[in-house]
């Protein structure tokens, strides 16, 4: 009889657990309860360098801080960061946005230099932007192609870019920020090469000169990096994409978390931290985003 | 004496020698120790000052390091080979920018001097001179020299205190912009060069100087050498020593600093180090100083040379005191016999003295003999030559008239021999003196030859007188004495003129600014004097002969006066003379020229005559007081002035002139100088002193008339207040015109 009780009770107890597990996403106040806030990073570009440190590192470590819990940082990538937030997984059908599955939640946020997709919109909440960017597209230095020369117009440079591409083949990476979808580049002829090895956007270069495509696409943060390691080798043929904003995300039912790292970011943009941040992990990124670091948090 | 003796006698002398030897090798020692410490301490300036130039110089080069690296570091490289590719700036070459840019911050934030940052701007300069990265884009372009894109260069910008380092960027080998870093030259001043001063004078202070001259460099500017002195620095020969008071304009604040200049290496500067020379040496005593304490130990061997000759020379004295012992014995002797012989001079000195005395008391009563006899004499000549006139006035018969006409020429001529003899004895007394008064040798000719005229006339001799134009009409000398001497020669040559003319010419002799000469000539057609006796006729009592006295009549003094009268004006007298024919009298008198009158009347005080009433005027009674002591004098001047028609009261001496003396009562007073119980001077005096007590009173209009002619004691009257001077024998027709010169002035007050 005590046997049957008990294995009732870890029946419900497994039943429960995959139920709610899915939604285990917490907001502010559990997670002050709990004493502990989870950062979910990719290893990419200075955001998350793998190392225990980066831009996104810092920036939520100050975060954790601020509304008074330990901090620890959870490893993800591309492919799974959403899934290891909200505990589904992301699936794209055209414009729609679908979440399936249940998988265990990992983390309470994503701070990884995350760009805002409106796709990502669908399903996440996200803070003020917190850093900028740009996808470019990148060619061996010994190619033919001939980088475009700019111009204050954009959409005419992203235009122009794009007919370069033509039918040549293009390294890209789904589900991130490389994503040839966020781009109009799918369907439309273009030798698409899927890096798959790994999530990492750090290796799209090499993997380029590797001649594993003839082109590829690059995020600003990456190309500012690329350009003095591969220089020479490798050369910004012009922009893909209009600015872009990278921001924290959070579950949709974490709205006071949202808010209280929007408050936070607006004190450590006000006190000189966030400065401090950029000028140690992109310090050159205020000459590419003049307008971005210029507007008022 | 033996040797030894001889030394002994000498020990300080010898003890002297010995300090002075031993003083000298001492001193040897300090100096010789003093100079070596001297030298070394420049040698360690010098090379403390070689050592400050070369950290500096080593300090630039980093610089220069640093901006090298900086060009060629791979930000730039990686740059220059993305824009190769052709990448867009904006897409790109952005990143390579932003990459220089955090380059070029790490690299000011890390090169720091003892904690303060070295750089203050670092900029990458493309090869079309526009900055592509640059630390301080607000500040102005930096100006590089020329060649600046061939080879690294260092300026100086003294203005803004900066120090600039460029690079050129070479890429491929082409020029592809230069790497610019500008620092402080004040953090060179504050951190590797130093100053040390109290009180505004300075005892240490360094300096960087730049070519031109201009400080650069100064720990304390406000206290550093003033940019002309900086320029004479910059002039100093490099690394040695020199005293900057004698360096041009040289500042006082381091008048007593030793200056030394040191080249920076590697840069145009020069490194001038200005310290206290106090400092610098120390204790170290100046060659002066010393050479100043090697003269004592000579002083003191001088001083016991001459201890030892006075020694000597005192041996000596006593060896001759014996000799001068007696030679003082023998001058006593001597001075004995001098002493009586010298008394016996002083008896004969008062003897000398006494008879001086007697002499110089005779020359007095001589002098005053003569000037009572001058007195005494003219004062019966007066009476008889006035009474004369009077008399003359009155009804006569013809023989009478004959009678007075002889006793009036009688007593004239003998009141010109008289004369003549008084005037001589006061020429031989040295009494006679000169007045240098106006006159008008004109004027003067034209009123003494009237009288003269008359008597050629009667002798049928023309008398004629030439003046020449250029004769001046106002002169400066004595009238009264060149008529004297003109009516002399003038009466001379009608004297000894029977027939014929004479002729007085007067022509100017010399002509200078003030002073003229002024040459008198009479000449007579009479009967001439032979050429010997041309020397004599001017001695006293000398004529041509006896003879000649016995015809002419004349004491023989005439020429004699004349000829001492012209020497007494300065001039000269002298005679040419053809037995038979004639002479010639000539004299040339110097005169001063009198100042030009505003006026057109006389020259002052010059001598004329004084003109008598106009027909048409009649003139009024005067109310005349005389002061005469002597009756016959009374009595004349009573008949004269009654006969003018005036109202005369006598008193007898000046007590009762004073007294009698009212101005309602009296128009005019004559007073005699010369009176019993009171003169005419002192009387003169009193009423003058009563009238200056009592301004409301009536000025007593006084005329002296008296016997004495002399000059001085004209004066004397005039000092004492008359305001004239008449001198007796009383001529009717002077006092006639005084008066009725006097008459016209009281009638037009």
């Amino acid at each position: 009889m005590r046997f049957r009780k008990t294995c009732s009770t870890v029946f419900l107890a497994a039943v429960l657990f995959g139920v709610f597990a899915p939604s285990w996403a917490a907001d502010l106040k559990e997670i002050q309860a709990r004493g502990e806030l989870r950062h979910l990073g990719i290893r990419y570009a200075n955001f998350v360098t793998g190392a225990g440190d980066g831009f996104d590192v810092e920036l939520t470590q100050g975060f954790a801080k601020h509304i008074g819990v330990k901090y620890s940082l959870v490893y993800s990538d591309f492919y799974n960061v959403i899934r290891d937030l909200l505990g589904k997984d992301v699936v794209r059908k055209g414009s729609e946005v679908a979440l399936e599955g249940s998988f265990p939640v990992k983390g309470d946020m994503i701070a990884t230099g995350f760009t805002v997709l409106p796709w990502r919109e669908a399903v996440l909440l996200y803070s003020k932007p917190t850093f900028p960017s740009q996808v470019l597209l990148v060619a061996r230095a010994n190619s033919n192609f001939t980088p475009i020369k700019g111009s204050p117009d954009l959409i005419k440079d992203i235009k122009e870019t794009k007919a370069i591409i033509g039918k040549n083949s293009l390294l890209i990476m789904e589900r991130t920020c490389l994503d040839p979808g966020n781009y109009g580049l799918k369907g439309t002829g273009i030798d698409l090469k899927s890096y798959t090895r790994s999530t990492n956007l750090n290796e799209m270069v090499p993997a380029l000169l590797n001649k594993e495509a003839e082109l590829t696409l690059l995020d600003v943060p990456d190309a500012i990096l690329d350009l003095k390691k591969w220089a020479g080798q490798i050369k910004v043929i012009g922009p893909v994409s209009e600015h872009q904003d990278l921001a924290a995300a959070f579950p949709k039912d974490a709205p006071e978390l949202r808010k209280a790292f929007d408050e936070y970011l607006l004190k450590v943009k006000a006190d000189g931290t966030y400065d401090k941040l950029v000028d140690k992990y992109y310090p050159g990124i205020r000459r590419y985003f003049p307008e971005f670091f210029a507007r008022k948090p | 004496m033996s040797p030894f003796g001889r030394l002994s006698s000498r020990w300080p002398l010898i003890l002297a020698a010995t300090f002075c030897v031993y003083t000298l090798i001492l001193l040897w020692n300090v100096f010789g120790a003093q100079t070596l410490l001297r030298s070394t301490t420049d040698a360690r300036l010098v090379a403390d000052s070689q050592r400050r130039a070369a950290a500096i110089g080593d300090h630039v080069m980093q610089r220069r390091h640093v901006a090298r690296d900086l060009a060629e570091g791979h930000e730039i490289e990686s740059y220059l080979v993305n824009k190769a590719l052709g990448i867009s700036q904006q897409y790109g070459l952005i990143a390579n920018l932003a990459a220089i840019d955090d380059r070029f911050r790490r690299e000011m934030e890390q090169s720091l001097l003892r904690g303060r940052p070295i750089y203050t701007r670092i900029i990458y300069y493309d090869e079309r001179g526009e900055a592509l990265s640059d630390s301080s884009p607000s500040e102005p372009k930096v100006i590089l020299p020329a060649g600046f894109d061939k080879e690294p260069k260092l300026l100086i910008d003294a203005g803004k205190q900066h120090i600039v380092v460029s690079i050129p960027v070479l890429h491929r080998g082409l020029f592809s912009g230069v790497v610019v870093t500008v620092g402080d030259l004040g953090l060179l001043a504050r951190l590797l060069i130093s100053s040390g001063g109290d009180q505004g004078r300075e005892k240490y202070q360094e300096l960087l100087v730049a070519s031109e001259g201009r400080t650069l460099v100064a720990p304390d500017r406000q206290r550093a050498p003033g940019a002309g002195f900086a320029g004479a620095l910059l002039q100093l020969p490099e690394d040695s020593l020199t005293l900057a008071s004698e360096i041009p304009g040289s500042e006082a604040a381091f008048a007593r600093s030793l200056a030394l200049r040191s080249a920076v290496p590697g840069t145009p500067l020069s490194l001038v180090t200005l310290i206290d020379r106090d400092e610098v040496y120390g204790n170290i005593s100046s060659g002066v100083f010393l050479y100043s304490l090697s003269v004592f130990p000579f002083l003191l061997l001088l001083a016991a040379i001459a201890l030892e000759r006075q020694h000597r020379r005192s041996l000596r004295l006593q060896e001759d005191n014996t000799a001068l012992a007696q030679e003082i014995a023998r001058r006593k002797e001597l001075e004995r016999e001098l002493l009586e012989k010298s008394d016996n001079l002083e008896e004969m000195a008062i003897g000398w003295q006494a008879s001086v005395l007697r002499a110089e008391e005779a020359n007095r009563a001589k002098s005053d003999f003569l000037a009572s006899m001058s007195h005494e004499i003219r004062t019966p000549m007066n009476g008889i030559i006035g009474m004369t006139d009077l008399a003359l006035d009155t009804e006569l018969t013809g023989e009478q008239r004959e009678y007075l006409d002889i006793v009036k020429s009688s007593a004239e001529g003998l009141l010109t021999i008289i004369n003549d003899v008084l005037d001589f004895s006061k020429i031989e007394a040295g009494k006679l003196s000169v007045e240098f008064i106006a006159l008008d040798p004109a004027a003067l000719i034209a009123d003494m030859i009237k009288p003269i005229a008359i008597r050629a006339e009667e002798k049928e001799v023309e008398l004629l007188t030439d003046i020449a134009p250029g004769v001046p009409q106002q002169l400066l000398g004595d009238p009264g004495r060149l008529r004297q001497v003109l009516i002399n020669l003038l009466n001379n040559a009608v004297k000894f003129t029977e027939h014929g003319e004479i002729l007085l010419t007067v022509e100017l002799a010399r002509s200078e600014a003030t002073r003229v000469e002024v040459h008198f000539a009479v000449k007579d057609t009479g009967i001439g004097i032979p050429k010997d006796k041309l020397e004599a006729i001017f001695d006293a009592f000398t004529q041509e002969d006896t003879s000649t006295t016995r015809r002419y009549g004349g004491t023989g003094l005439g020429l004699t006066i004349s000829n001492r009268l012209v020497e007494l004006m300065g001039g000269r007298l002298w005679v040419e003379s053809e037995l038979g024919t004639g002479s010639t009298f000539h004299t040339v008198i110097p005169f001063d020229l009198a100042p030009a009158r505003k006026d057109s009347g006389q020259p002052d005080g010059a001598e004329h005559p004084v003109t008598g009433p106009s027909p048409d005027e009649k003139m009024t009674s005067l109310r005349i007081l005389v002061a005469e002591d002597n009756e016959v004098n009374q009595k004349l001047i009573d008949g004269l002035l009654g006969k003018l028609g005036h109202t005369v009261t006598v008193v007898r001496n000046g007590v009762e002139a004073v007294e009698t003396w009212d101005p309602h009562k009296y128009d005019l007073l004559f007073m005699d100088m010369q009176m019993p119980e009171m003169d005419g001077f002192e009387a003169t005096r009193r009423i003058r002193t009563i009238e200056a007590a009592n301004p409301q009173r009536a000025r007593a209009l006084i005329f002296a008339l008296s016997a004495a002619a002399l000059p001085h004691e004209r004066q004397r009257g005039l000092d004492a207040g008359v305001d004239g001077y008449l001198t007796k024998p009383i001529n009717s027709r002077e006092l006639g015109e005084v008066l009725s010169k006097i008459h016209r002035e009281t009638r037009l007050q």
